[in-house]
């Protein structure tokens, strides 16, 4: 299982969590970790787990309301003159080399 | 072709906001459009989406792809984000230092990588497929996080140089992230500014939030639903200072939307943060 495999589990399932926080190196080696990262993993930030997994639920949940009732991505009709677009430079605006 | 030549400064393009961002188009040099929100757009979405592109300046903003991982970035993703840039011809496109799933679970939103080696070789192996997917590398976000986050081998401003320098892009430094972190977990902003004091910034966010509070703790958490707080313009304005080039600048908002001046005013304010610092060589 990867890292992230593992901390995704721990976000979204409560159950998992609360085992982990009980008992977080046992959990971890449980979930094929060996000794070294279980025991890296049993100094996690508690409070922060726990506020994180709770903000994560409540962006979940705002996801599946915005999914029940979609809005259009323009509220208004686009002007179709004084445009200026994307020929202007913006100051130092680069992402990375392209292919 | 028009080259500004004051930093610009823009704003999160949404729906609710549409209206007045046409209204205020003097005001505003810059939207950035949410990418995941067009990704399963229909061709004649996509096509109101070139004519805002060919409005106004849009930098694409992606949330989902999760390139802070050891695992591969789905390909199907990077497809339907590579239509939506052909279509649209942002002036670049962004994503996060993050990861969004794991083993198939979807955590919902961003989550901080471990900072560790092995999650800057995985970012470094996905942004490569990102860029020969869509042709174009993203411009890359530090992310705010409740949880300081579990096997980290490093700082988070060595974590994103290096991961910054690994990718061969630019930063998108979010100040309010920034903020968040330093305060969630005690150390001084101004050392992620040194750490990236010679990489190249893409553009920057600001941002506001609100304290959450649990088992007796106090910290920051980075919801988009609240003014940018004062710290946030001081550290754009000591930003500012210590680079010779203008910045381009996006206040991200996503609800409890305010009266549209009132966020006139923060970008108004942020601008008053940036000319303050000029002239910059003066400064330095």
């Amino acid at each position: 299982m990867s890292i992230e495999a593992f901390l995704a589990r721990l976000y979204v399932d409560s159950e998992l969590r609360a085992r982990f926080l009980a008992d977080p190196a046992g959990e971890a080696r449980r979930a094929g970790f060996d000794d070294a990262t279980a025991e890296k993993l049993a100094s996690i930030d508690r409070t922060g787990l726990e506020m994180a997994a709770a903000s994560f639920e409540r962006k979940r949940d705002a996801k599946r309301r915005e999914r029940t009732a979609p809005h259009p991505p323009f509220g208004h009709p686009l002007p179709a003159s004084g445009a200026r677009g994307n020929d202007v430079n913006l100051p130092h605006v680069r992402g990375g080399a392209t292919t | 072709m028009r080259k500004l030549e004051r930093s610009a400064f823009g704003l999160g393009w949404r729906p609710e906001l549409a209206a007045a961002i046409f209204a205020n188009l003097d005001a505003i040099d810059v939207v950035e459009v949410i990418a995941d929100d067009w990704l399963d757009a229909r061709s004649s979405e996509l096509r109101a989406l070139r004519l805002l592109s060919s409005t106004l300046p849009v930098l694409l903003h992606a949330t989902s792809l999760g390139l802070a991982s050891t695992e591969l970035v789905s390909e199907r993703r990077l497809e339907k984000l590579a239509r939506v840039i052909d279509a649209v011809r942002p002036v670049a496109w962004s994503e996060h230092l993050a990861f969004v799933r794991g083993g198939g679970v979807e955590i919902g939103h961003l989550a901080a990588p471990p900072r560790t080696r092995a999650t800057i070789d995985g970012l470094a192996a996905n942004v490569a497929r990102a860029r020969a997917i869509t042709g174009s590398a993203p411009i890359l976000e530090n992310v705010a996080t409740l949880i300081e986050p579990p096997l980290s081998e490093m700082p988070e401003a060595e974590f994103v140089r290096t991961a910054i320098e690994a990718c061969e892009t630019s930063l998108l430094l979010d100040l309010h992230n920034l903020h968040a972190n330093a305060t969630n977990f005690g150390w001084n902003p101004v050392d992620l500014l040194d750490a990236v004091d010679d990489i190249e910034i893409g553009y920057v966010h600001l941002a506001g939030g609100r304290r959450i509070h649990a088992a007796g703790e106090t910290r920051i958490l980075d919801d988009h639903l609240h003014a940018t707080p004062d710290p946030v313009f001081t550290l754009l304005g000591q930003l500012a200072q210590r680079r010779e080039e203008p910045l381009t600048i996006v206040l991200e908002r996503d609800g409890h939307y305010p009266q549209f001046h009132e966020l006139l005013g923060e970008l108004q304010r942020g601008r008053t943060y940036v000319d303050r610092s000029l002239p910059r060589a003066a400064l330095r």
